[in-house]
């Protein structure tokens, strides 16, 4: 019986706490200063949580979106790469 | 110190600035007096500080658009949320304080006015803890 070894490792763009994690980074959308933020400018994960926010509900309401710059690259595999 | 007049009080909700669509702020704070009285030669009653009782009440002017008012109020309804208020805006001093509480967003009119008059929502949530001032 042939034996196989796999290793998996974690680069910076897994996660093993669910989306959450990945998101690090919100924009302001709307008109309105989001954790004194102007539209345009970019909240951290870090800043809402400290300011006690609801996420789900700002994005929601249209305050904030995912910015895109937080957004995991996912790279296509390349051939003959080893596992 | 000097008396002041409010004219650019802060209000955030759920971080979200709602200053310029709210005319009124009202931080309210009671404690439950709780009798001690026994008997003793002073013959008046005595009395101790209980639980405390903290709300808040606004009047936000109803705005419908994305981002605004009822499109921010609205997600929260049933949940804590945190408020924040301050007599004028800018930085936190120890003469300009800021308070912050965690609110239970109880009640909600998405709709209230009378033809002719500005769309209104009045509110008084309960707080759900302490009020913390903050003075830096």
């Amino acid at each position: 019986m042939t034996h196989r070894e796999f290793h998996f490792s974690l680069t910076d763009t897994d996660s093993r706490f669910g989306d959450k994690e990945k998101l690090m980074a919100y924009k302001v959308i709307s008109g309105r200063e989001v954790c004194g933020k102007k539209q345009g400018e970019v909240l951290t994960l870090k800043e809402l949580e400290d300011a006690g926010a609801n996420i789900d509900a700002l994005i929601v309401s249209g305050h904030i979106q995912a910015s895109q710059a937080s957004q995991p690259v996912i790279k296509p595999a390349q051939e003959g790469a080893k596992i | 110190m000097a008396k002041i007049v409010l004219t650019n009080a802060v209000v955030t909700v759920n971080a979200v600035d709602l200053s310029d669509a709210v005319s009124s702020i009202t931080l309210n704070s009671s404690f439950d007096v709780v009798e001690t009285t026994a008997f003793s030669s002073t013959a008046a009653r005595t009395r101790i500080g209980g639980l405390a009782d903290n709300s808040i009440s606004l009047e936000f002017h109803q705005d419908y658009a994305s981002g605004e008012v009822e499109a921010t109020i609205f997600p929260l309804l049933g949940t804590l949320t945190n408020v924040t208020v301050k007599p004028v805006s800018g930085s936190t001093t120890a003469t300009n304080p800021l308070y912050t509480v965690s609110c239970l967003v109880s009640e909600w009119t998405p709709l209230n006015g009378a033809v002719g008059e500005l769309a209104t929502a009045s509110v008084t949530w309960p707080v759900s803890g302490a009020i913390t001032k903050a003075t830096s």
